[in-house]
């Protein structure tokens, strides 16, 4: 706070003198009713703009796909691929199902006996050549 | 003089916390914002209005305050920034309703124990100051309640009204001039 002089305090004192409205007994009750409104009312706001533009979004891409692929052609392609997957899951499944498991083993145990010789080697350090 | 800046820093350090926390939701962190501040926003709020609609955008202040409390400066004390905000209330409103401020009557607070000629005099003082005060244009009044009732300091005062420092200044020592001429009329 400034240092005043005299003359200033005094009129320091006599404008606090005048008497100064206080605010009711129930200000801060109401304030805080206010505020709850408001942040509900922002709560409430973010959600429906939030959902406004989830429902923009959906729309533009539908639009676009629309745009660019013909709506029958889209859908007998999406069938296509649908089907080719189904063909490619079936005939795995049915080769697990033919083959004995003994063969599965025997086939991976080969598979890491010839690749460790090479994993061996690679982590191997050559020694260095000193002079 | 490092003490007192010392404490000014934890002030406002805890306001500005406690402002984060009335802005996520937190009801007490609001509760003891609008106690601490209640007081200088409702008088400004009164000092313009002059009218019953002084409390609602007194609220309205601490709503508005921490509803949009991602535009205040943290470097800032919070009170300027709420007093920025409740000027700007009620000129609008003054301006949208055409509401004219007029002056009203109000008690003088003196020493209830003082000698029944001290009391008259100092009533007389005050009311000649009261009057005086209404002389001012808005600027100068407020400029000088704002530092002599409110203690706040230039630069929030500045802050608070929106004008450059010196104009605070230039309006103090105006607005202190004429309050004492009005003053040393009754001596």
């Amino acid at each position: 706070m400034t240092h005043l002089p005299d003359e200033d305090e005094r009129l320091t004192t006599l404008l606090r003198a005048i008497a100064a409205p206080e605010p009711p007994p129930d200000f801060l009750a109401g304030a805080r009713r206010r505020y709850a409104l408001a942040l509900s009312a922002r709560y409430r706001r973010e959600v429906s703009t939030a959902l406004v533009a989830a429902a923009l979004g959906l729309g533009l891409a539908v639009t676009l796909m629309l745009s660019v692929f013909e709506p029958v052609s889209f859908i007998a392609w999406v069938a296509v691929v649908v089907a080719d997957v189904t063909a490619w899951m079936t005939g795995i499944a049915i080769v697990l199902s033919v083959v004995p498991p003994v063969l599965w083993t025997t086939a991976v145990l080969a598979c890491v006996v010839s690749l460790l010789p090479i994993v061996l080697l690679a982590r191997a350090r050559l020694p260095l050549v000193v002079k | 003089m490092a003490a007192a800046e010392a404490r000014d820093a934890n002030d406002l350090h805890a306001e500005r916390d406690l402002a984060r926390r009335a802005r996520r939701g937190d009801s007490a962190a609001f509760d003891q914002l609008v106690l601490r501040f209640q007081h200088p926003v409702y008088r400004l709020c009164r000092r313009i209005l002059r009218s019953p609609h002084a409390e609602d955008l007194a609220q309205e202040t601490f709503v508005r305050a921490f509803v949009h409390f991602d535009r205040f400066d943290p470097e800032r004390p919070l009170l300027p920034w709420l007093l920025t905000i409740a000027r700007r209330l009620c000129l609008d409103l003054l301006r949208r309703d055409k509401v004219m401020a007029k002056p009203e009557d109000t008690p003088v607070a003196v020493d209830p124990a003082p000698s029944p000629e001290r009391h008259a005099s100092l009533s007389e003082q005050v009311s000649r100051l009261e009057r005086a005060l209404a002389d001012l244009d808005d600027g100068p009044r407020e400029a000088i309640m704002l530092f002599h009732v409110e203690e706040l300091s230039y630069r929030d005062i500045a802050a608070a009204l929106e004008v450059p420092l010196g104009t605070v200044m230039t309006w103090l020592h105006r607005g202190r001039a004429q309050l004492k001429s009005a003053l040393e009329e009754t001596a």
